[in-house]
């Protein structure tokens, strides 16, 4: 009898587990978040757009953006800077057959896409829109938690969606041109149905900016963005009403832009004043990455450009006379410039503060020289020169500085042009404008670099202005075909 | 049924008649014997033959049994009749009795040829049923009834001996024990016993006695040489080739039954019992999941004998001091070396520097941002600085010469490693409960001063027979264990310092020093540090220790219920718990604290030094619930074994940092550290001014502060297996498994995707058209296949993200998404296919086995490239591919056998593996050279490949060239157009071993060699180095042989103002192709004797004097120098560099 209680005591026991294997083995895990709360969207949100000490392909290296927002190769293509680090009159004694050779002679035979085995660029900003944006999009109806903030998220996601979209476009298809834009190949628009076992398929440069325009106005349209964003890399009202601006007036809709960048001046419209620092003031030379005011939202390299040389003709005949930076800072290396090989030109070596350039994000002098172009565009040149000097006057020593006056809509022009090389050194703002002026019926620009005597043109129609599709994507998805 | 219709069983099928459970009630009085003997056939289940003749039905007989033993019930049947039975399988025999002869007790003793007792031999007469067993003393007493009656000794372990009486009474025995592979052995599979006839899988088993040849701390090391298929190299145990890329490659441990998460070192080797390694499908299927590594099964001794044994064993382990000289130059001739290099620095014209003026500018400059400078360089500095003359030089550098830090540092710092080891193992077996308590010690002197290594294991388990259908058996383990280190980068070490640098002074007193942080001569006020940065090896060993505390413990019970005839239930469970922690104080004083305070000055506290602490936690349970049904049936036998099994693994953990911490005071400061501002502090400015401390806040700071994220892992397996056997020569086997584990989520395809096997095996020994050939005892085919599972841990089917994150810039915590969705997610399938055969001729003299085996992986997860447009660059799926082919052969032979006890017996053993493997698919992940030689894979080639670049030596001006992909030589990097241009240099992987094993016995003497050969890996070695200036440590000795203009035949780059980068017209090599050069990697083939061992049995008469039982005395020799090598550079290919050192064990062995 004992034997029998036992014996179906046993049976029992295992019966009632086993009805129990599916069960038991679903647990959530620790230590993972899976992203079923309001609050871990948010965290999601909180992402490190610069760089961190760590390199290679680590952990804590990929949990920032990397050298995705460095300057490096845009800034080498448009003259702003020479190639980093390297010795230019041996990289062209040598053709040596690089992306840097290519960008510095500007050689179209260089053959890129065979050359472009990865890049970081194309890499952080899709992996940012598929694991930040999309993620937060897809997730934030769902998600437990203060719904007041999931709709915020949702609208700051889908606004940055947009943004890193009108970033990849204008790295790797042609400019924005109203007569093709609809036959340009453009790039993936990769939205929250994306399924990774399907390759994406390449849309047309028209359709890539409805989808931007479109996700802008999604995210406007859920009214819930603060004016202001808890810190500047987070976004609010401010970027958006910013980059509503900038992609309005790419597609050359003046009217609209400027009343975008209007708006978005009425909420941040600070300009940093560079006659503070010493010598010329009494503040340290430095631009805190955290909390500068001009900053809509910050996403750079972090930091000084250390170790960048300005070309020759950016620091000889593009910076005003006067400019507090280039002629009282002087944050360059006192014996010359042990790297470019070209005698004269400098090398940003201070490293007393940070001064961190916003290299790819957004800050005011963007919406105020939007407002800017648009004014001259539509014949307010008053208006656009105000801005211009505006800013000139925060730039050039009291001694030196004087106002600026245009005759015409091409003066003024030309004018904006020169101060916006300036004001955006270092960062991607100078390519982003001139590849778009390549498409310009009137402001077509020509680069021209001059080295040891023998000068190098970068003609607007060159297909350097386009980037190659890394063999790391073309490899594995058969529809990205080069855009050039 | 006629009682008459019943089959004769083989007379092989006798089993013993004593202990029936079947009890027999009868009371008859003078009726039909046939009657009766039915009665009893319907109250036992035994069935009866006899002829009509023997019992003819008119036969009457008397019984009256009340719970009487069939034995009893059927004598007192026959007893007035002139007839016997007897009982074979399940069937009583019943003839005419023999002639009867008065009764004689014949008595005596059984002993071993040790001289040992043996208790539990049975004896029989031979002819009839009776029988006995001897005691503990070895005594039996049987009565025999004919001066010709032969007595038959039979014992478990022993060999049968028939011996006749002769018309003695006192008749005592030696018995020889059995040759091992020749007895039946009962495999444990972890789930079931099962005899090796029945056995269709690869497995093989080792005995206790086998792994008692010879000594190894940890038991896996002790299957070197035993096992075909298992190889345990540099490191990594593998067992039949490596089976998958990035999931576990190492085989499941079960000990005891269930699977252990503790580490197989801590396995007490005196304890273990039975070793049994399960190779292919049908042997290991039943772990499913788990097993496409194999699995090693290990069950721990119980007690035998009746009563109470005690036995000790020691082993103490002496091991030679390593080679620190090993491919380094002497203190000599690295100031040579250096000289040379520092009159090229220092000279007038055409030296490193313009002008000896910008020489000294630059070496002073040097001194004062606090830049490592060797002592000869100072010299050097002075006497170019016109401070000292050209002979105080000399003497100085004279004066060098007679330093040896290396020899100093052996003589003073080192110990030969010792490991004492105790054991001590009290056992007792009483009628219904036996219980072990194994206590065993180890103790480690670590080789090096102040420090050690501890554990104590203690092990107590029991098992108690609550009644003839049930058993409990219950078992507690616990393991204590402290190892004291140096937790200092630099005292541990006696290369950090130049060779010649002294490291005690002639008085006996510390010589100070630095290490390659700071120099000795900076007298620059302003940029000293905090305080001293002056080192001494002997002295910091003392005050920078770090203490590591272990606390394994295991729980277990389980039951056995024979709830049916042949029906057993068996729940499980068992529960591990296993903490370690660690505590390395840096006292205020030691090096590292004083570095970190000269660097982050006010930023630390003045006062203290630091303890950081870890613990980390695991916790696991198994829980198994099985049934086994066993029967035989006439000439069919089944098996069967059903059960589910669940199982969580939980591990965690956390570690800490006290700042300012004083142990003495017990106070600490760290509230009173910004660590914001230690984070921020990327650049000094005083103290070695410009030097980047990011690393150091890292290190030494944030990095001691975090947590180990919990994890827990669920398994859920079910599981079901089945032997068929016929007629003793046939076998069936199936098995059938289903995994669930909680890192598969999604996708119901996969979940709990069928793991089975199947396999036949055929005893054609067993077969009559063999019987013939006497000297086949055993010969046995297998076949078999099946599939097994292996997972990664880490991968899985949802969407997950970190969030230990934090965003230094908003100074916000942040998560990053780590885990792509993957809900195709499955377990990695291993298929196997095994044909073997076991064999045993010539009356045991040579057996073995012989397997091959292919192994056929798929589904491995693997990185898959994507297009980054997909939110990855990668993603790991199941998507790749491996296959193992191999054979495998183990022999056994035994030259002389003894002819009487204690003779002369020579045994010797081979074993020889070969794998070979092969990625068959993966998607190509390395997408430049340097990605690839770093360790890529691709498809066609094993594993563990070496791919490297073709190294074409040094151009006319001393400039290392490489082939590229069209052929030309590059002195540049290599770019991915040139991936064509790696080649293949070989696999790390052995692909044959080979062991030979001599095993030699004479009187009380024994001696056990085992050689190994392991043959055709690769391995890279001796890689140079571009040695341009003067690093502040010892010199290699390959620069002895580097390139300079006039002697250019070398492939050494130049040292020096010869160093590509520095020569002119030359330019440094670019980064990693000298490591990873075809022509440093080097053959790994080896001949080496693993280990000696001359043991000492005390004799008989000798060990009863002293009041034990026996004892035994033991010499081993480990890893004398190799026999052979195949590289003629003299590096040993299981380090990559210095020998193993050799070691010796005295062992001491006492039965009590």
């Amino acid at each position: 009898m004992k034997k029998l209680f036992i014996a179906i005591y046993i049976l029992a026991g295992t019966i009632l587990l086993a009805s129990s294997c599916k069960k038991f083995t679903e647990i959530t895990p620790k230590g993972s978040n899976i992203l079923s709360r309001v609050t871990d969207l948010d965290l999601l949100l909180n992402f490190n757009y610069t760089s961190n000490s760590a390199t290679g392909d680590t952990l804590f290296a990929k949990t920032t953006a990397q050298g995705a927002f460095s300057a490096y190769d845009v800034g080498n293509l448009v003259n702003d800077t020479y190639a980093y680090s390297t010795n230019i009159p041996s990289l062209i004694s040598t053709k040596q057959q690089s992306l840097n050779y290519a960008y510095t002679v500007y050689d179209e035979a260089v053959d890129r896409k065979n050359l472009a085995v990865t890049d970081i660029k194309y890499e952080k900003l899709y992996f940012l829109i598929n694991n930040v944006y999309n993620v937060v999009i897809k997730n934030a109806d769902q998600a437990a938690g203060d719904r007041t903030i999931a709709k915020r998220l949702k609208a700051e996601a889908l606004i940055l969606r947009a943004y890193m979209h009108y970033l990849l476009v204008n790295f790797y298809a042609k400019a924005y041109n109203p007569t093709t834009a609809h036959t340009d190949g453009g790039i993936p628009y990769v939205r929250e149905d994306n399924v990774t076992t399907q390759a994406n398929l390449k849309v047309s440069v028209a359709e890539v900016y409805a989808n931007i325009l479109s996700d802008i106005d999604a995210g406007l349209q859920l009214g819930s963005l603060p004016a202001v964003p808890q810190n500047n890399m987070r976004v609010g009202q401010g970027f958006a009403f910013g980059i509503k601006a900038l992609v309005l007036m790419t597609l050359r809709r003046y009217p609209e832009a400027l009343a975008e960048a209007n708006k978005s001046l009425a909420i941040n419209s600070f300009i940093s004043n560079d006659r503070l620092f010493a010598p010329v003031g009494a503040v340290p030379f430095g631009k805190p990455q955290s909390t500068a005011q001009e900053n809509l939202f910050y996403m750079a390299q972090g930091g000084n450009p250390l170790i960048s040389t300005p070309s020759l003709e950016t620091t000889e005949s593009v910076y005003e006379p006067g400019n507090i930076i280039n002629s009282y800072v002087k944050p360059y290396y006192p014996s010359g410039n042990p790297f470019s090989g070209i005698p004269t030109s400098k090398l940003w070596l201070s490293s007393a503060n940070p001064y961190a350039v916003n290299t790819a994000g957004l800050t005011t002098s963007d919406t105020y020289l939007i407002k800017a172009e648009c004014l001259a565009r539509s014949g307010d040149l008053m208006g656009s020169l105000d801005i211009i000097n505006q800013i000139r006057q925060n730039r050039i020593h009291p001694s030196v500085y004087a106002p600026v006056t245009a005759a015409n809509e091409a003066e003024a022009m030309a004018l904006l042009m020169r101060t916006e090389r300036i004001e955006f050194l270092y960062t991607m703002k100078n390519y982003l404008n001139l590849k778009r002026w390549t498409t310009d019926p009137v402001y077509k620009p020509t680069i021209i670099r001059t080295v040891n005597g023998v000068s190098y043109s970068l003609k607007p129609e060159s297909s350097l202005w386009i980037f190659p599709f890394p063999q790391s994507a073309t490899n594995y998805n058969t529809n990205l075909s080069q855009n050039y | 049924m006629r009682l008459t219709t019943v089959l004769l069983l083989a007379s092989l099928l006798q089993v013993s008649a004593a202990g029936y459970a079947q009890l027999i009630t009868l009371e008859r009085h003078n009726v039909p014997l046939e009657s009766i003997l039915r009665e009893i056939r319907a109250q036992s289940g035994y069935d009866f033959y006899y002829n009509g003749k023997t019992v003819s039905p008119e036969l009457k007989a008397s019984i009256s049994a009340r719970n009487a033993e069939l034995g009893t019930a059927l004598e007192q049947a026959l007893k007035t009749l002139d007839l016997e039975f007897a009982i074979e399988g399940k069937t009583i025999v019943i003839r005419k009795a023999k002639a009867r002869y008065p009764v004689v007790a014949v008595t005596g003793t059984v002993s071993g040829s040790d001289g040992k007792p043996i208790a539990g031999v049975t004896v029989s007469v031979k002819g009839t049923t009776r029988k006995t067993f001897t005691d503990k003393a070895g005594r039996f007493s049987i009565s025999a009834e004919r001066p010709d009656d032969v007595l038959i000794f039979t014992g478990v372990a022993t060999e049968t001996l028939e011996i006749g009486i002769s018309g003695r009474t006192d008749i005592s025995v030696v018995l020889v024990q059995k040759n091992n592979l020749l007895k039946e052995v009962t495999i444990s599979t972890g789930f079931q016993n099962i005899g090796r006839e029945k056995m269709t899988g690869a497995t093989v088993t080792l005995s206790s006695a086998e792994l008692e040849k010879r000594y190894t701390p940890n038991i896996l090391n002790n299957l070197e040489g035993k096992i075909p298929g298992l190889v345990n190299f540099r490191g990594t145990t593998t067992i039949r080739g490596t089976s998958t890329i990035n999931a576990s490659k190492s085989p499941l441990i079960v000990l005891d039954g269930l699977p252990i998460e503790g580490s197989i070192a801590d396995i007490n080797p005196y304890e273990v019992d039975q070793i049994t390694v399960l190779k292919d499908a049908a042997a290991a299927a039943i772990y499913g999941a788990r097993a496409a590594n194999g699995v090693i099964v290990i069950n721990t001794k119980k007690a035998t004998a009746k009563g109470t044994s005690v036995a000790f064993s020691s082993d103490i382990t002496v091991n030679d001091k390593p080679d620190l000289d090993y491919n380094l130059l002497t203190p000599s001739q690295q100031v040579d070396a250096e000289s040379q290099v520092l009159d090229y620095v220092f000279a007038e014209s055409g030296g490193l520097y313009p002008t000896r003026a910008a020489a000294v500018t630059a070496t002073a400059s040097s001194i004062s941002n606090g830049n490592s400078i060797s002592p000869a360089y100072y010299a050097y500095y002075q006497f170019a600085k016109g401070d000292i003359s050209q002979a105080q030089l000399s003497q100085r550098l004279a004066d060098f010469r007679l330093g040896n830090f290396r020899q100093e540092y052996k003589d003073n710092v080192l110990r030969n490693e010792v490991l004492q080891q105790y054991n001590l193992a009290v056992r007792s077996n009483g009628e219904k409960f036996q219980s072990s308590l194994v206590l065993n010690y180890k103790n480690s002197n670590s080789g090096i001063i102040n420090a050690s290594n501890r554990q104590l294991n203690i092990f107590y388990k029991g098992s108690y027979d609550v009644s003839s259908w049930l058993g409990v058996n219950f078992g507690i383990n616990s393991i204590l264990g402290r190892q004291k280190s140096s937790n200092s980068a630099f005292a541990a070490n006696a290369n950090n310092v130049p060779s010649y640098q002294q490291l005690i002074g002639t008085d006996g007193s510390p010589v100070y020093y630095t290490t390659a942080e700071y120099n000795l001569y900076n007298t620059n006020t302003s940029s000293q540090p905090v305080t001293s940065l002056l080192f001494n090896h002997i002295e910091e060993l003392g005050k920078d220790i770090k203490i590591g505390n272990q606390q394994n413990t295991r729980y277990y019970v389980n039951m056995e219920a024979t709830v049916l005839p042949g029906l057993k239930l068996t729940p499980q469970f068992q529960y591990e718990d296993n903490t370690f922690s660690t505590s390395a104080y840096s006292e205020a004083d030691s090096y590292v604290m004083r570095y970190l305070k000269s660097i982050y000055t006010t930023l630390l506290p003045a006062n203290g030094g630091k303890l950081a602490t870890s613990t980390s936690h695991g916790d696991y349970w198994t829980a198994r619930g099985q049934a086994e049904y066993k029967r035989d049936f006439a000439k069919h036998s089944i098996d069967l074994i059903a059960g589910t099994e669940f199982r969580q693994t939980r591990n965690r953990g956390n570690s800490g940092l006290l700042l300012g911490y004083d142990d003495q005071l017990q106070s600490h400061s760290t509230a009173s550290v910004s660590f914001p501002a230690l984070n921020a502090f990327r650049n000094t400015t005083a103290f070695k001014p410009g030097f980047n401390t990011s690393t150091l806040y890292g290190r030494y700071l944030a990095n001691a502060i975090g947590v180990f994220p919990e994890t827990t892992h669920r398994f859920n397996s079910n599981y079901a297996n089945a032997t068929y056997t016929y007629d003793r020569r046939f076998n069936v086997f199936g098995s059938y498994r289903v995994d669930y584990a909680d890192v598969f989520g999604l996708d119901e395809r996969f979940r709990g995707k069928p793991l089975w096997s199947t396999g036949v095996s055929w005893n054609l020994s067993r077969e009559s058209f063999l019987s013939s050939y006497q000297w086949i005892d055993m010969l046995k085919l297998r076949a078999t296949y099946g599939i097994t599972g292996n997972i990664v841990q880490g991968v899985s089917s949802i969407l997950t993200a970190n969030s230990t994150l934090f965003n230094p810039v908003s100074n916000l915590p942040m998560s990053v998404i780590t885990n792509a969705a993957n809900p195709e997610l499955r377990w990695e399938k291993t298929a196997t296919v095994n044909l073997g055969t076991d064999f045993s001729f010539l009356s045991g003299r040579l057996n073995g086995s012989f397997d091959w085996y292919r192994k056929t992986s798929t589904d491995l997860l693997v990185t898959q490239r994507l297009d980054p447009s997909e939110g990855y660059t990668s993603q790991i799926i199941n998507n790749g591919g491996v296959l193992n082919n191999g054979l495998e052969l183990m022999l056994q032979y035994t030259i002389f056998k003894p002819a009487k006890t204690n003779g002369l017996s020579w045994a010797t053993g081979m074993v020889i593996s070969s794998n070979k493997n092969r990625i068959t698919y993966i998607d190509e992940v390395a997408p430049t050279p340097l990605a690839l030689t770093q360790g890529g894979y691709r498809t066609g080639f094993p594993v563990n490949s070496l791919f490297s670049y073709q190294y074409k030596g040094l151009s006319p001006i001393g400039q290392p060239l490489w082939q590229k992909a069209d052929g030309t030589l590059s002195s540049i990097a290599l770019t991915p157009n040139d991936l064509s241009a790696i080649v293949y240099s070989g696999s790390t992987d052995p692909r044959v071993n080979v062991s030979l094993s001599n095993d030699i016995h004479y009187k009380g003497f024994s001696l056990y060699i085992l050689a190994v050969y392991y043959g055709g890996q690769k391995l890279r070695a001796l890689i140079p180095d571009i040695v341009s200036g003067i690093p502040y440590g010892p010199f290699p000795a390959y620069i002895a042989n580097s390139w300079t203009p006039a002697s250019p035949g070398t492939i050494i780059p130049g040292t020096g103002k010869y160093s590509p980068g520095t020569y002119p017209g030359t330019q440094a090599p670019p980064n990693g192709q000298l490591t990873y050069s075809d022509a440093f990697v080097r053959p790994g083939d080896f001949i080496k004797i693993r280990s000696a061992t001359l043991g000492y049995r005390l004799p008989g008469r000798t060990v009863s004097k002293l009041g034990v039982k026996g004892i035994d005395l033991r010499l081993q020799l480990n890893n004398p120098k190799a026999i052979w090598m195949k590289n003629n550079v003299n590096v040993d290919p299981e380090t990559g560099g210095a020998r193993i050192p050799t070691s010796y064990v005295f062992g001491l062995n006492v039965n009590l």
